[in-house]
């Protein structure tokens, strides 16, 4: 989506941890094609760089390691919940639901492949020759395991 | 293109530079890189310091660690004798075995690579398998790191300097909220249940507190365990003494949790309500019980849920025996004993209190008007202290102040006690002793730590400034012209290491001798069983051996009619036994009778 030219970012529409107090862009290209795509790939590596920099400074003084209580008694309430963060790739969630037992009852991921590798490959793939599918799957970053976990 | 391609002849010796020059591989398994600090290699296991909790196995995601016996490790009290094995093949080395391993007996070494043809060899167990191992070891559990809470919640109680102004109860007991994160901490591995003589399922009631079911762990307390209150406060808690926890930290305070959850039901009505247990219709079956002891009391419990007609006879006037009368107050408050004998009423124990049997009642008439008889009648008879001049007057057996004050009257015992003994009745009296008002020197032949008391016990009497003076025989009892003691003369003794392999013994210093002033002696050096109420002809029938009843498994004696149980049989002599043996003498009364 960067790469056709929409700033599309969990960490900015839905900021968690610390990443509204990061100083970042998200780099966008107007293309929409590998090229593109893999012009985006460049500019995100230095605005990695540039926020771990960032983090190092900003880290606080405190503890590290903290005890979680013990795993043979621990409970989730029960209940579900979806937690989503930006990966590499896109947009990557967890869906667990809890009955209140000390081990989940479902647990579903959600990766970018899903996306990336069957509604929008389908699309993308259109009018393209087969030399260059793999070229389109891999500037998706589309990890076949992935697609369904 | 040339004939002579000359680069193309050339460039392969370009080569010979990395000739002579260290290589960028390593020649594995030669040498070998070295890993991370913390790497998460192959399983290690110290056998020896390994208790078999099986916790490592039920944290497991992948199911790859099983719990196996092993032929040269003995089961013993803390030990299942279990040691886990691991399925290499399932393993994905997350570690949290180690985490979770409460003796730290597991880690994992740096060793990464097993090659084996045989599937079957994926299965080994740690530290059996590759003894080598020990010395490799690289992701270890710490105190700090491990994920068991070693750390118990603090117990409130009340300060020494208030607690010997009254019989109020010195503990102040868990609230809702210490009680579940206490009850947390527990790892359910089952050491306890093994080593309680009842047997009570302690990680299931200490799972319903931590899920926050009361209610449930109650009616689980009381499907073997009848006195669950009792117990909570007084018990001598063996299950505490083996807790996995305990290897590296704080055991879980298992009697303050059953305390806790049987506290919730305030009165008998309550309990009833809760416990609501299934009482089958009468079986036209009866039952008399001498005693209403913990081993009178759970065996009529259980013998009126079963439908039998249950009568139990008790010389005093109010139920409990020793834990009645012979446990003070500010451990065990009366209120909370009656609430749990007035529930056991409610549902059908008949209890004639005030008969004696013997003189109130012949054993005969008891033997002849019930189907079966259960004898629970405890150690009522204090031992002589055995030294010169014990029979002046001022000397007196633990059992019988720790009887007067429960009863009522407090006897003056002057302004300075000195307590013969080291056991839990020892410090009972010193510290009954301290509430009346007296100072109070116990006098034990051992030292503090070869005590038999519990720890909380001796600690609860030094904060009451009780003066334990360890290593110390009394060798005589000096008294004044009207036969009122007035002093105890006594030795310094020095440890000295059995030759047989048992505990050091205490051998006199000689020339020693000291002499201490005081008013009272009380003695508490163990109490044995009065079978005068059988007569004749029974107890020559019924074998006693060295004081005590002989029963076979089934608690039965040599009269099949005659079950027995208690103090007056078992050896260790607490009340959890005596509850164990109430219990265990139910089913044999059952399968005796209903044959």
């Amino acid at each position: 989506m960067r790469g056709a030219g929409f700033k599309s970012d969990v960490r900015i529409d839905d900021p968690y941890l610390v990443y509204d107090k990061l100083d970042f862009v998200v780099p966008t290209q107007k293309g929409s094609d590998v090229w593109a795509r893999a012009l985006v790939r460049r500019e995100e590596f230095q605005q990695s760089i540039n926020m771990v920099r960032q983090i190092i400074e900003k880290m606080p003084v405190g503890e590290y390691y903290n005890k979680i209580p013990n795993p043979m008694k621990w409970t989730i309430p029960a209940g579900d919940a979806y937690v989503k963060a930006e990966s590499a790739r896109g947009e990557f969630g967890y869906y667990v639901v809890s009955d209140g037992s000390n081990k989940p009852r479902r647990v579903h991921v959600k990766g970018p492949a899903y996306v990336h590798g069957v509604t929008l490959l389908e699309n993308i793939l259109e009018g393209a020759n087969i030399a260059d599918v793999s070229f389109i799957m891999n500037s998706l970053g589309t990890c076949p395991p992935e697609i369904e976990r | 293109m040339a004939f002579f391609d000359i680069k193309g002849l050339v460039t392969p010796f370009t080569a010979l530079k990395q000739f002579g020059k260290a290589p960028h591989t390593v020649t594995y398994p030669y040498h070998k890189k070295k890993t991370a600090e913390r790497y998460r290699g192959l399983h290690f296991n110290d056998l020896e310091a390994c208790i078999g909790c099986g916790n490592c196995s039920t944290i497991c995601m992948n199911e790859a660690i099983d719990m196996v016996n092993l032929t040269q490790i003995e089961g013993k009290q803390g030990d299942s004798g279990l040691r886990p094995r691991v399925d290499n093949g399932r393993c994905c080395w997350c570690a949290l075995c180690v985490e979770v391993c409460p003796t730290g007996s597991l880690s994992l070494t740096k060793e990464y690579s097993y090659v084996t043809p045989d599937a079957n060899k994926f299965l080994w167990m740690p530290g059996v398998d590759n003894p080598e191992g020990k010395d490799n070891l690289s992701f270890q559990s710490g105190v700090d790191t491990s994920l068991s809470m070693f750390n118990r919640v603090p117990m409130p109680e009340m300060d020494g300097k208030e607690r010997v102004k009254s019989f109020a109860e010195t503990m102040l007991y868990y609230t809702e909220e210490a009680a579940r994160e206490e009850a947390s901490r527990c790892i359910s591995c089952s050491l306890c249940t093994e080593v309680c003589p009842d047997h009570m399922h302690i990680p299931e009631y200490i799972n319903a507190i931590a899920k926050g079911e009361d209610e449930d762990a109650i009616r689980i307390i009381y499907d073997n365990n009848p006195l669950g209150e009792m117990c909570g406060k007084v018990c001598t808690r063996r299950c505490e003494d083996v807790c996995a926890l305990q290897v590296r930290g704080d055991a879980v305070a298992i009697r303050w949790l059953k305390e806790y959850a049987v506290g919730r039901a305030e009165t008998a009505e309550i309990l009833q309500e809760i416990v609501s247990p299934e009482i089958l219709a009468p079986n036209g079956k009866k039952v008399g019980i001498i005693g209403a002891g913990p081993s009178g009391l759970t065996a009529g419990y259980y013998l009126a849920l079963k439908g039998f007609d249950v009568t139990i006879y008790e010389s005093h006037s109010y139920g409990g025996g020793m834990t009645m009368y012979g446990i003070p107050k500010y451990r065990l408050p009366m209120d909370s004993l009656n609430k749990q004998i007035d529930y056991m009423k409610n549902i059908g124990v008949k209890i004639e209190f005030n008969t004696k049997v013997g003189k109130d009642i012949s054993f005969d008439k008891i033997y002849k008007d019930n189907d079966a008889v259960f004898v629970g009648v405890g150690f009522q008879q204090p031992y002589d202290i055995g030294i010169k001049g014990e029979k002046a007057e001022g000397v007196i057996p633990a059992v019988s102040l720790l009887f007067d004050v429960n009863n009522g009257t407090n006897p003056d015992l002057g302004n300075k006690v000195i307590v013969i003994g080291g056991g839990n009745v020892a410090i009972d009296g010193a510290r009954v002793s301290r509430r009346l008002g007296a100072e109070v020197v116990i006098m034990y032949r051992r030292r503090v730590e070869d005590m038999p008391a519990d720890w909380e016990e001796i600690e609860g009497a030094e904060h009451e400034a009780v003066d334990i003076m360890p290593q110390t025989i009394p060798i005589e009892i000096i008294s004044d012209e009207n036969n009122k003691v007035k002093a105890i003369k006594y030795l310094l003794a020095k440890m000295v290491a059995d030759d047989k392999g048992g505990r050091p013994r205490p051998v006199p210093i000689e020339g020693s001798e000291a002499i201490m002033e005081c008013s009272t002696v009380i003695g508490a050096i163990g109490q044995e069983a009065d079978y005068s109420f059988f007569p004749e002809e029974y107890r020559n029938k019924i074998e006693i051996n060295r004081g005590r009843m002989v029963v076979n498994e089934e608690m039965q004696t040599a009269d099949p009619k005659i079950f027995a149980g208690g103090d007056a049989v078992n050896r260790t002599a607490d009340a959890i036994s005596a509850i164990a043996d109430g219990y265990n003498a139910v089913k044999s009364i059952e399968k005796f009778l209903m044959k």
